[in-house]
């Protein structure tokens, strides 16, 4: 018994000091984490529906998602999908949606501009955790990457995987952004008939 | 502690990629631009020394049950710092390696050489070996960019070197494309490739230390010859 309590003792002191540890590392990192989140969000927004607006001058309008009274999970191609935020475009040329779904590693995050005519706009992956070198060509800057985010442009609610550029190797990645592609466009297409 | 032979076993008689053949799931991962292949192996490099440090420092007082649960701790909470600091400081490397960074945790290199190394050895000892051993994984990680991204895409230093930049830590530079990259062999820039390269790797390897472990033995056997002959 003794032994026991003494081999506890060990391990939960040596948690103790890693956690606290870990705290202080998280008190110095948190700020430039979520400044560099916010501003690759922003950027990620200006990628995939550019607005005009004035210096200074808020370029989008986030829209609270509890003010709308439809759900914020919609399935797609036979995949939820999570909406996390939505915002509309200051000079009303459409609506960029923030959604969350899992692809072949874990949650990716992703950004669909969707124009008053409910089609893509542009997407961009702000948050995955894809294989790189696969998955991860979709959010990255290369050739590859750039062909297969821009065969999404003009598509409407409706996509499937065999109607973009699909990248060989990566089939769950695909199949995860083209579902959230058509969710968010079904989104605020029910958004915009809710109203 | 002899830090010439602990930096020749580290990167060549034992070295932990081609000698014990450890980690070798990342290695075959990430080896697709030598700007991941520096990042990775130098946040290997860090967390081994730090582990082995710590490793090392608490040796004597964790009893022998519960070592291990111990050593993932140590090592978990050391991924999470570099993870962290990475994601605040060179975010773009972060983004890069993805999903390898927080998968140091159970990378064997390093729970292999807290347990087969510095359970046993004094923190100094340790904190040469983390080095050595971190430069050995390095090196072949940076071989292996090399040849992939090269023989791949005709590229070299891609995300580390920008011809008119210099050295970008943003992982922005495009690299010096040496030739057409519709004229490489893309086959090894796929995961596949990565494991040809590494086969060869091996190879080569083992090639050269049976060849130079004859050499010893065949100058062995003329001294002891010698010796009879005296």
């Amino acid at each position: 018994m003794n032994k026991i309590l003494k081999l506890a003792l060990v391990l939960f002191v040596i948690c103790a000091i890693v956690a606290g540890i870990l705290g202080a590392v998280d008190l110095i990192t948190r700020d430039r984490i979520q400044a560099y989140q916010t501003n690759r969000t922003n950027r990620a927004r200006a990628a995939v529906l550019p607005v005009k607006a004035a210096e200074g001058e808020e370029m989008y309008v986030d829209i609270p998602l509890d003010s709308l009274s439809i759900p914020a999970t919609v399935t797609a191609n036979g995949q939820d999908v999570e909406i996390l935020s939505m915002a509309r475009a200051a000079d009303g040329s459409g609506h960029v949606v923030e959604v969350k779904f899992s692809g072949a590693q874990g949650n990716v995050v992703m950004i669909v501009g969707v124009s008053n005519e409910l089609t893509c706009t542009g997407i961009s992956i702000t948050q995955h955790s894809e294989t790189p070198g696969l998955g991860a060509v979709a959010a990255s800057d290369t050739d590859k990457g750039a062909r297969f985010r821009d065969s999404f442009i003009g598509v409407d609610g409706s996509v499937q995987l065999k109607d973009i550029d699909a990248m060989s190797g990566a089939t769950i990645t695909s199949r995860g952004v083209t579902a959230g592609t058509a969710a968010a466009i079904q989104f605020v297409e029910a958004m915009l008939n809710a109203k | 502690m002899n830090f010439k032979r602990q930096l020749k076993e580290g990167v060549i008689t034992n070295n932990p990629i081609l000698v014990q053949q450890l980690g070798m799931c990342a290695t075959m991962a990430i080896t697709t631009s030598l700007f991941n292949g520096v990042g990775m192996g130098l946040s290997v490099l860090i967390i081994l020394t730090c582990c082995n440090v710590a490793v090392s420092a608490v040796r004597k007082f964790i009893p022998d049950e519960i070592r291990l649960a111990i050593f993932v701790v140590i090592i978990a909470g050391f991924v999470t710092i570099v993870d962290l600091l990475l994601q605040a400081f060179i975010p773009a490397l972060s983004e890069s390696l993805g999903v390898f960074i927080p998968l140091i945790v159970v990378n064997c290199i390093i729970i292999g050489r807290a347990e087969a190394f510095c359970q046993k050895n004094p923190v100094g000892a340790s904190f040469v070996d983390g080095i050595t051993q971190g430069l050995g994984y390095t090196v072949v990680l940076v071989i292996m960019c090399v040849i992939r991204e090269l023989l791949g895409s005709g590229r070299f230093g891609g995300g580390l070197i920008d011809l008119a930049k210099g050295i970008t830590l943003d992982g922005t530079g495009t690299g010096i494309q040496l030739f057409n990259s519709d004229y490489g062999a893309s086959i090894l820039t796929l995961p596949v490739g990565g494991f040809l390269t590494l086969g060869f790797l091996f190879a080569a390897m083992q090639a050269a230390l049976k060849k130079s472990a004859k050499k010893k033995a065949a100058a062995a056997k003329t001294e002891e010859k010698e010796d009879e002959a005296a």
